[in-house]
């Protein structure tokens, strides 16, 4: 039992050093070793480049007669209540609103077929998230973008989605 | 006060409880945040489970679905509640690794069921969730003692190559990185900010005071004045880091492998 326990103990650290050194060949293609690979940590916290910007989610609806809303915020960024230390549930929502966004940028900075970056997980992940914020306003079509900003640069438009119909 | 954690019973006790502790917190963090991972929200289930064919697996839906998976909060919750108060008994208990077990299992749904927003914290769980598991499984062989070695590693590897990453980084070294990261509303701090803006060389000393603790933190083990000075430093930078950046969950998470790395530490020096 020693050897099995110190062989799986071995291999999660081995695991761990390959995700953090892109050591591809551990993990392979499949979508097996990629659901394993989400098991895995990684280590290097905030490194190299940390993150210096926020991101805002906006989307905006058409109505039936064709007018266009104004944007409007999908996810606010307000200020944490002095117990976040303690006690912080919006955390998870945030990062996932996070890392979604910079899923989505990197592949569109990286993918140049638009078809295919509509169909991207990170894409309809935030479709589906303003969809439902946009079910209120009784809307046709919808529409989002997200902006970059951070307390040495202006907000500028990091992505801008196409118009899709209202689900 | 290190000679404290030399007894594994003892180590076992305390890690227990703090793990315990922070899977409580996580949990309820979870439940109160629910609205999330409902369809509606950003962490639906909905889209995600598009992305890939063994999530669109029958048994694996049914697993997933909104009514079962918050269940699993509720149980994760209850669970911690348990492990927690039997720990105080008997960390060793027979009924131990079952709970550590299923606790492993449910935490495992979340990454499955939508990977976005899952953090070191999440991770480091669940290296302490395995090596508990294992220690408890077999108290009384040396597996109970790899456990908390391999806890102990995981602990020096995420300070390392963390610390290795920012010191090979232009953005850290010049102290930069600080202002940036407090300068934005997802784990800045407005007060923190103006401070590192205003004094560059401040934020430089603080770079470094990040940086080399953790790229050195392996002289931990060279006595007693070096543990106990980095156990203070770690204290203190996760406590700021729960504080300042609102990393709650970091806090509890890796303090809770403190019990184990001091175990190491007495088992390296004899």
């Amino acid at each position: 039992m020693i050897i099995f326990v110190l062989l799986l103990f071995a291999f999660v650290t081995l695991l761990t050093l390959a995700k953090e050194f892109k050591w591809s060949f551990f993990f392979g293609k499949g979508e097996l070793a990629a659901h394993l690979e989400i098991f895995i940590p990684r280590w290097s916290f905030f490194a190299p480049i940390p993150c210096t910007h926020d991101y805002h989610l906006l989307f905006r609806y058409f109505q039936e007669n064709g007018t266009l809303s104004s944007w409007k915020s999908a996810h606010c960024l307000t200020q944490r209540p002095f117990y976040s230390f303690l006690w912080n549930p919006k955390k998870r929502q945030t990062k996932a609103v996070f890392d979604a966004i910079l899923e989505l940028l990197k592949f569109a900075q990286k993918e140049k077929d638009k078809r295919q970056i509509c169909v991207s997980l990170p894409y309809l992940q935030l479709l589906n998230y303003v969809n439902s914020l946009s079910l209120e306003y009784k809307a046709q079509k919808i529409q989002f973008t997200i902006l970059s900003h951070s307390q040495t640069s202006d907000y500028e438009v990091a992505f801008i989605s196409e118009p899709h119909v209202v689900g | 006060m290190i000679d404290l954690f030399a007894e594994i019973s003892s180590v076992y006790k305390i890690t227990l409880q703090m793990l315990s502790f922070a899977t409580f917190i996580h949990a309820l963090e979870d439940l109160f945040g629910w609205s999330h991972y409902k369809r509606s929200g950003i962490l639906s289930w909905n889209v995600f489970r598009t992305s890939s064919s063994l999530l669109l697996k029958k048994w694996l839906s049914i697993l997933l679905s909104d009514t079962l998976f918050k269940s699993s909060f509720i149980l994760r919750f209850c669970l911690s509640l348990c492990i927690f108060t039997l720990s105080f008994q008997s960390p060793f208990s027979p009924l131990m690794p079952y709970l550590l077990l299923t606790q492993i299992l449910l935490l495992l749904l979340i990454g499955l069921r939508n990977a976005y927003g899952l953090d070191g914290a999440y991770h480091m769980t669940l290296v302490l969730l395995l090596g508990m598991l294992f220690g408890t499984a077999f108290p009384h062989s040396p597996i109970a003692i790899c456990s908390l070695i391999f806890i102990t590693v995981q602990l020096l590897l995420s300070y390392f190559i963390s610390g290795v990453r920012k010191l090979l980084s232009k953005i850290w070294i010049s102290g930069g990185a600080l202002a940036g990261i407090f300068s934005t509303q997802c784990y800045g701090h407005p007060f923190l900010f103006r401070i590192f803006q205003q004094r560059p060389t401040l934020s430089r000393i603080l770079s470094l005071g990040v940086i080399l603790p953790e790229t050195l933190f392996l002289v931990f083990f060279l006595g007693k004045p070096w543990a106990f000075a980095l156990i203070l430093w770690g204290i203190l930078f996760h406590l700021s880091n729960a504080i300042f950046m609102g990393l709650n969950t970091f806090f509890f998470t890796f303090l809770s492998c403190y019990p184990a790395l001091l175990y190491t530490f007495n088992l390296v020096r004899g």
